[in-house]
């Protein structure tokens, strides 16, 4: 359940899950609505793959990403984003940054 | 295909229905509750398994209408049966809890029937719009 709250907490995860409402999407033209770098978005991705939100198919060289929410999933995630939900102030770039500095 | 997992979760609801049912009965027997408290609390019970059962729908449910339609549309239709069912199984479980008993068995066929129907006109969607590509095709 922390793994969903945590995915949830974050608002372009929650766009992405959006834009997932319409159909599956590829990973490619999800980044491209998105002012962030393809790694962070890569973060993104594995934070809501790891929550069981979204799944992926490799079809070639496209990965192709579907949504995967249960109805409670979704009414939580409608809950985020008429209130603001904001449980972890953590971003993938934020602990990247902190990882790099850590090694360094 | 049924998972380790789905097996699991079917015959823990299996045995809370079970364990339930005996426990309600031995009350029963024994004067404590009422048959109406005993058929409600059964009501209320089914009601939330609906609910459990139901909230997985969008999640669990095998691809087999990814191979009918088109992924879009696919996804589109478990959430609404997802969130439909949901709604049942709360009206269900509503029902049960403050209905009048009579009226709370009509209420619980009725939305039973309701998501029954609907998945049966979702079913027959995907496969009507599967054999009007290919006879478009052909």
């Amino acid at each position: 359940m922390t793994s969903i709250f945590k995915a949830l907490a974050d608002p372009t995860r929650r766009q992405v899950l959006q834009m997932l409402r319409a159909g599956p999407l590829s990973a490619g033209t999800l980044a491209d609505a998105f002012d962030v770098s393809k790694p962070t978005m890569s973060a993104h991705f594995a934070v809501l793959l790891a929550a069981d939100l979204i799944e992926a198919e490799k079809s070639g060289r496209v990965i192709m990403y579907r949504l995967k929410m249960s109805v409670l999933e979704e009414a939580l995630m409608g809950f985020a984003q008429a209130f603001g939900l904001q449980v972890t102030p953590e971003s993938p770039t934020t602990t990247a940054s902190r990882r790099t500095k850590d090694k360094s | 295909m049924i998972t380790k997992f789905q097996m699991r979760r079917l015959l823990s609801i299996a045995a809370v229905l079970f364990l339930a049912s005996a426990l309600l009965n031995a009350l029963l027997q024994r004067h404590m509750v009422s048959a109406e408290t005993v058929t409600r609390l059964m009501g209320v019970l089914k009601g939330i398994i609906l609910i459990v059962c139901a909230n997985e729908v969008p999640k669990r449910l095998p691809p087999l209408a990814r191979l009918y339609c088109h992924p879009a549309r696919d996804l589109a239709y478990r959430r609404i049966l997802g969130w439909l069912a949901v709604a049942a199984g709360l009206g269900y479980t509503l029902a049960y809890a403050f209905a009048p008993l009579p009226m709370a068995r009509i209420i619980g066929i009725c939305v039973l029937v309701l998501v029954l129907v609907v998945a049966v006109c979702m079913m027959s969607c995907v496969v009507w719009t599967r054999y009007g590509n290919r006879r478009s095709t052909s």
